[in-house]
This record gives structure tokens, C-alpha cells and sequence, in this order.
């Protein structure tokens, strides 16, 4: 499928397979009318990937694994969630924060707050908003990435 | 909106497995209590509101170079996979 998207500004069109399309049921808050997505993954980008509208080209939001912002990143889903996402031992959750990148990078936080929860086997997501104060709204990516090799901690 | 006057310990039920008793007030503030499903998500509304104008501060676009910038801190190549997390903290739904 040709996915339009102006993630870096202009508008570009990229192609993505079937497995890449995912359906957010109650949409991302904030934007509840966007239910379908597309993940965009090129080797080129990695870690970071794309999680796009297909409602809206300019609709798209920046994704970095979890477990790579934060080593020890811990929360429980609820049952609802793994019942609305259909996640079980045969279709695991991939995890992922949205993050906010200013013009000086070093600024660039992750909400682990409602990180992105995906089943990429049934292709379905959600933002999960965690009920506890355990991890922030914005997470300093970078401050924290060099805290941890100044403690010798990768 | 419906309005209703309620006092401390006082209920309203809305359809037929949410409720919400008035526990306490003081002052200013009202302590509420919320029966509900466990699939009924309870949110405050301005931590919604929160998370959706954080969202939308995530569409701002950094350029291809600021990207590749950042790559370079971050770590290039597919993100370390850990082990996949422990089962029972994906707990399967019950069945009714």
C-alpha cells in the first residue's frame, strides 16, 4: 500500500506491506478519529520508526522501543487492554514511546507515561495510559541514555 | 447535563454496573468513590487531556538531519530485543 506522509516536512509517499497496517480501535488521544495506521520501518531510520496516519499525511508520530529509552521499563497491562489488543502467548506485545524531538536533539523526551502498545500479529494498537505517577509524561531521552554509561550501565 | 444533588454517601448508578458514591467533601473538594468493570477504563479527565496535548506536541517534525543526529546518540540499528516479557504479565482474559 502507498502511504502518504510529511514526516520530514514535504510530502513523500512510501510503500508498506499488508503486516505493517494496524488499527488503533478508540484512535490515540487526542486524535480518536484516527483508527487506521501504518508503521513505517525502514533499516535506514532505525531505531526510530514512524507510526502514521492513513487518515492524515501530517498525522504522524515518532517511535522509539521502550526498552531502548528505558532498560527496566515495567508496567502491567490491564485485562481489558490485553482483551481489545487480542494479546496472548502466541501473539506478544511490542512496545514503543512516542516521542517529542525539538530542534536541539538533546531536548528530545518519550512519554513513558501512555507508551504504544502493539500486537503486530493481529496488527492492532493502542496508547495505554498508565494509572500510576511511576514514569513521566517526558522522559529525558538522552540525559538518561548518558547518566547510565557515565554509570558504567548500558 | 443532568444534574443531581447527592451528599456524602450518597450513590448514582449509571446503566446497569457503574456507580459512583460521593465518599467525603471538604472544603473545595469532593472525594468521589467509582464502581466499575474492569474494562471500563476511569480516567481523570485533564490526565486525557494531558496525554492528547503531548500527543499533538509530538507532531512537530524534526528534519532528516536532526534525525540522523539523533540516531547517532540513540544507537543505530534495530533496537536491542530483550526477552520477550514474562507471560503472566500479559495475563489471557477470563473466560465469563
Amino acid at each position: 500500500m502507498e502511504v502518504r506522509t510529511t514526516r520530514f516536512g514535504a510530502p513523500e509517499t512510501v510503500t508498506v506491506g499488508d503486516e505493517a497496517l494496524l488499527v488503533f480501535p478508540h484512535g490515540l488521544p487526542g486524535f480518536e478519529h484516527h483508527v487506521h495506521f501504518a508503521l513505517l520501518e525502514e533499516p535506514a531510520y532505525l531505531p526510530f520508526r514512524w507510526l502514521q496516519s492513513l487518515h492524515d499525511p501530517e498525522v504522524a508520530f515518532i517511535l522509539l522501543d521502550a526498552f531502548l529509552v528505558c532498560p527496566d521499563y515495567d508496567f502491567e497491562l490491564s485485562p481489558a487492554d490485553v482483551t481489545l489488543l487480542q494479546l496472548d502467548e502466541h501473539a506478544l506485545p511490542r512496545v514503543y514511546c512516542i516521542l517529542v524531538v525539538p530542534r536541539d536533539i538533546r531536548q528530545m523526551t518519550a512519554n513513558l507515561k501512555a507508551p504504544v502498545v502493539l500486537n503486530p500479529r493481529r496488527r492492532l494498537g493502542k496508547q495505554v495510559i498508565l494509572p500510576d505517577d511511576r514514569y513521566p509524561l517526558r522522559y529525558p531521552v538522552l540525559a538518561a541514555q548518558d547518566a547510565r554509561q557515565a554509570a558504567g550501565v548500558r | 447535563m443532568l444534574v443531581l444533588s447527592r451528599r456524602p454517601g450518597e450513590r448514582i448508578v449509571i446503566g446497569t454496573d457503574i456507580e459512583i458514591v460521593v465518599l467525603d467533601l471538604d472544603g473545595g473538594q469532593v472525594r468521589l468513590g467509582v464502581e466499575a468493570p474492569r474494562e471500563v477504563p476511569v480516567l481523570r479527565s485533564e490526565l486525557l487531556a494531558q496525554i492528547g496535548a503531548e500527543n499533538r506536541r509530538a507532531l512537530a517534525r524534526p528534519s532528516a538531519p536532526a534525525l540522523a543526529a539523533a540516531q547517532a546518540h540513540v544507537g543505530r540499528g534495530p533496537s536491542p530485543r530483550r526477552p520477550a516479557p514474562p507471560l503472566e504479565r500479559y495475563p489471557a482474559p477470563r473466560e465469563r
